[in-house]
């Protein structure tokens, strides 16, 4: 089934013990107990476009029957234990701005109503186990999202990710990379069924099987010019045979 | 001043936490670092160096601080850790630059530090020695660690 693979428009970490600090080149979760200024609260966030233009594949449409949507993640950091449960829901706040949004604001000026980043459903939160090891792997689930941001979000998939426990009382984090190299970097794929939409130069085509039959009942037998249901095809193809 | 030699040792304290500490000769602990790992996904993060006794001189501090950084790296080499992980506080770049040898990622007040351990250790060794003295450090480059230092203790 085709695939289409989507680049954030825009990804932070943000965290709340240092509430201001919130950069953009990973994305973390959990909490860290590392000492005073070293420990830390994180939930990442991220903003996808689905209508946009797709990294492999093309941009969906609303046409588009979706079967599968997930996150492929490199992660780069693991401490304290594994598989403790995380969550991703929708972000509410449809103009977050990542590049001055932080633990309490969501963009300059503007508070999150509840700090730490502001959530709504639907979709309902899709839950997940953190990763076990460095590395590639996924995070399922999201076809709800997908479908969501297409329906109702023009595209827009805005999506939080934290630790369902965010006080578990020794350190729980993961770190996901969201820079580096193409194959790495933090992206939604997304699986769908669909017909392709017909070809640009040729609106109102039917399906290629009967343009494919057409064209080589015309090869085979000739008919005239003026045929009523190839006016302009016919027209055009004998001429390039005759080059 | 705190009695010669210092030693740094390894405490565990769970599966994922160790806390590393730097004690004088006669048993005063002169500071502190607690540390968080994954041995499974051989991952670390260097935690955050308090100094826990005030009549250390600014030199020994320093050392003290750098001895506890040598120690949680062979810990880490020791358990399989292959990449480890700090972000340190703005005034504290300079040190920790010089430990690891790596140019920070910077954001608001603080310093991301990352990348292999054996690369992070090689360095570390390479500019410092087994009592805590960094290797050809100016005056002038030590003085402005010892002041970034003091403001932990």
């Amino acid at each position: 089934m085709p695939q289409s693979t989507f680049f954030p428009e825009g990804l932070q970490l943000i965290d709340g013990v240092s509430q201001t600090y919130a950069p953009a080149w990973s994305v973390d979760v959990g909490g860290v107990y590392a000492g005073g200024a070293k420990s830390a609260l994180r939930r990442g966030l991220a903003r996808f476009n689905v209508f946009g233009v797709a990294s492999d594949g093309r941009a969906l449409t609303i046409a588009d029957t979706l079967t599968d949507a997930r996150l492929l993640v490199d992660v780069i950091g693991v401490a304290g234990a594994m598989g403790w449960s995380a969550s991703v829901e929708r972000i509410s706040r449809a103009d977050w701005d990542y590049t001055a949004a932080n633990w309490n604001i969501y963009k300059t000026a503007s508070n999150w109503t509840a700090a730490g980043g502001d959530v709504a459903t639907p979709p309902p939160a899709a839950g997940f186990a953190s990763p076990a090891a460095l590395g590639a792997t996924t995070i399922d689930g999201l076809l709800p999202f997908v479908t969501d941001a297409i329906a109702n979000r023009a595209g827009a998939v805005l999506l939080r990710i934290k630790a369902d426990n965010e006080t578990p009382g020794s350190t729980q984090f993961f770190s996901i990379r969201a820079t580096q190299t193409f194959d790495t970097r933090l992206r939604l794929r997304v699986t769908y069924a669909a017909r392709d939409p017909a070809p640009i130069d040729r609106p109102h085509a039917g399906s290629m099987r009967a343009d494919r039959a057409a064209a080589s009942a015309r090869t085979s037998s000739p008919t005239p010019a003026s045929s009523p249901t190839q006016p302009h095809a016919q027209g055009s193809r004998t001429q390039s045979s005759n080059i | 001043m705190w009695n010669e030699p210092l030693t740094a040792t390894t405490r565990q304290i769970d599966d994922y936490t160790i806390v590393v500490t730097a004690r004088a000769a006669d048993g005063i602990e002169c500071a502190a670092v607690t540390c968080v790992y994954n041995a499974g996904a051989g991952f670390g993060i260097f935690g955050e160096m308090r100094v826990l006794d005030d009549t250390g001189a600014p030199r020994q501090r320093l050392r003290a601080l750098v001895l506890l950084t040598r120690e949680a790296l062979r810990f880490a080499a020791d358990n399989g850790i292959t990449r480890v992980h700090t972000e340190a506080p703005a005034r504290l770049e300079q040190f920790a630059a010089a430990m690891c040898g790596i140019a920070p990622d910077s954001a608001g007040d603080r310093r991301t530090f990352a990348g292999e351990l054996h690369a992070v250790r090689t360095h570390a060794l390479r500019v410092s020695d087994a009592t805590g003295a960094l290797i050809g450090m100016t005056t002038k480059e030590e003085r402005a660690l010892d002041a970034a230092i003091d403001v932990l203790s």
